[in-house]
């Protein structure tokens, strides 16, 4: 079913999610993180660790708001590198958090190497 | 039914994705509903591999692998599964849902044997969270990545780590309070690392949280123990998955460490040792200088042939690996669906043991990790006209009750220690304070030295209440 990252994460971006994955499923962007759903084995071990719980089963935001976010999260993993090393936030991570609607922010460019 | 070729990548199926499975429009309406109902409370996972190569569609339910990882209705008890059933198929109310299921789980005797309540250890005054310490030698360590499986056992004694409720959950993000804890205790020689399974992470993640286990200061680790069932449900781990032959090239490093790499492999039936990618695994894994030893519990509907057995073992020795342990099915979740008697668990070890090499003998059985210890049952025998269990400590929270006989009245409906009695009239057993209850009020020395040791340094210990 894989988890999915979703709206909250937007210029946000704090990478906790990633030192726990057991098999490396996620991908970064440039303000945004996305989980391989063909790598994700629904262990659930990333989504309690996400500071603004931007992570949740696709089961759970099926049929809701976010759903669209299921779509991308399995798009742009095709593109993006692999992360699997805690980053520092974006620097204006703390404004951004509690932000709402932020999908028009998203940086789909894949980062560069 | 066979298949060409193997599934190459571990993808599971979970309650919302089975239906997706081949083999799924082949189970009748009532066995789909109670895999439907029963994985609300226990937890469900399996595989493709599972599905395709180790369950004889021909045979279900009655086939062991699928009792192994498919739910069925009997694991809980009528009333409650013809409430949840109305809830979950008629009502479907996600709250009561919610509620029923919690109610169903902590009347399930969530881990038992004092683990949430003996087994933690401190430092500097504070539990060390994803860390167990029950016995002298061996700390087990959680590591949280690797607190799911490739597929689940449908009687797994470890069963609240996976039903999502955090309160129940042993785990540790990394091994740094591990590596400290291990700095503070001498004593510890063996650490098993165990979930879960933690071959369900890949090798990097599995090497950061084992390297740290191979600095010199933690020279006195004599053996590194891995607890999975990857060996039976998903063999390709160690023989096709792309980190393959980076997992074995981290096997041979923890060799080369100096260090006794163990893979308990466990395995509950012969049917899981038979393909030849599984016979294929066991050779890869001992040719790294790793050991690979077989245990797994008795459990009724699964594997109470002792004939099964007798093929584990022989061609687990066969191929260079161990037998170490037949356990006792634990008294937790749904138990009084797989129990046996401990009698009948004694026929079934001792027809099996005499029917091996003496290679394989050296597995020991059935044991059961209780509460003070692993209890062996020795044998049934008559002693100056009674007839009684013998029994004996395998290992135990205190060292001294390793080895020491001790008898009890023989009952043929006994399914656990806590259902026997001494024998020869005998009060207590020598184990036992005199308090002795389920809840019991003990000296207590954990905080102070880490590890809960039961007082014994007098004949009625000063009771300081802990709420167990």
């Amino acid at each position: 079913m894989a988890y999915v990252v979703t709206e909250s994460c937007i210029q946000c971006r704090y990478t906790d999610c990633v030192e726990v994955c057991p098999t490396d499923c996620f991908r970064e962007g440039p303000n945004f993180l996305v989980i391989d759903p063909d790598e994700c084995i629904d262990c659930g071990v990333c989504a309690p660790e996400c500071p603004v719980d931007a992570i949740s089963s696709s089961e759970e935001i099926a049929g809701t708001e976010q759903h669209v976010f299921i779509e991308l999260n399995a798009s742009l993993a095709k593109a993006w590198p692999t992360i699997t090393t805690r980053q520092s936030p974006l620097p204006d991570a703390e404004e951004w958090k509690d932000v709402k609607s932020k999908l028009t922010h998203l940086a789909r460019d894949s980062v560069a190497g | 039914m066979a298949s060409d070729s193997l599934p190459a990548k571990f993808k599971p199926y979970t309650r919302q994705t089975i239906s997706q499975a081949p083999q799924w429009s082949l189970l009748p309406e009532e066995l789909r509903e109670a895999v439907q109902v029963v994985s609300r409370v226990m937890p469900f996972r399996t595989n493709q591999y599972v599905m395709d190569e180790l369950i004889d569609w021909n045979n279900v339910p009655d086939d062991p692998i699928y009792r192994l990882t498919f739910p069925h209705q009997d694991m809980l008890s009528p009333s409650d599964y013809s409430n949840l059933r109305d809830l979950v198929l008629v009502r479907k109310d996600e709250a009561a849902i919610e509620d029923a299921v919690r109610g169903i789980r902590l009347a399930m005797n969530p881990h038992p044997a004092g683990q949430m309540t003996h087994n933690v250890p401190f430092m500097n005054g504070q539990p060390v969270s994803g860390l167990q310490h029950k016995y002298k030698e061996t700390v087990l360590f959680f590591p949280s990545a690797g607190q799911t499986c490739h597929a689940y056992c449908t009687f797994c004694f470890r069963w609240p780590q996976f039903v999502g409720m955090d309160d129940l959950k042993f785990d540790a993000r990394e091994s740094s309070e591990l590596v400290a804890y291990l700095k503070l205790h001498p004593e510890v020689t063996d650490v098993l690392i165990t979930g879960g399974d933690p071959l369900i992470m890949n090798t990097r993640s599995l090497a950061g949280y084992i390297e740290p286990l191979l600095v010199p200061e933690l020279a006195h680790i004599q053996n590194i123990r891995i607890g999975t069932k990857s060996v039976a449900y998903w063999p390709q781990r160690f023989v096709t998955d792309k980190d393959s032959d980076d997992l074995l090239r981290l096997f041979e490093k923890v060799v080369a460490a100096g260090k006794n790499l163990a893979i308990m492999g466990h395995y509950n039936h012969p049917a899981e040792i038979r393909t030849p990618i599984a016979q294929r695994a066991v050779k890869r894994i001992v040719s790294t200088g790793a050991t690979l030893r077989l245990q797994a519990p008795l459990i009724r509907h699964i594997n109470e042939d002792p004939k099964g057995w007798v093929e584990l073992w022989t061609t687990g020795v066969r191929l260079g690996a161990i037998p170490y342990y037949m356990f006792v099915e634990r008294d937790t979740g749904p138990s009084h669906y797989f129990q046996l008697p401990l009698a009948r668990a004694y026929e079934i070890f001792q027809s099996a043991y005499s029917s091996v090499s003496g290679l394989a003998r050296t597995v020991r059985g059935p044991s059961m990790s209780a509460f003070p210890g692993k209890v062996v049952v020795d044998g049934i025998v008559e002693i100056a006209g009674e007839k009684v269990f013998a029994l004996q400590f395998l290992q135990a929270r205190k060292p001294e009750w390793v080895r020491r006989p001790f008898y009890a009245k023989f009952d043929p409906k006994a399914t656990w220690l806590n259902d026997l009695v001494p024998a020869f009239g005998e009060k207590k057993f020598f184990f036992e304070t005199d308090a002795d209850a389920p809840h019991k009020s003990l000296q207590v020395v954990t905080r102070h030295t880490g590890r809960y040791v039961p007082g014994a340094t007098s004949e009625t210990p000063q009771p300081l209440a802990i709420e167990a």
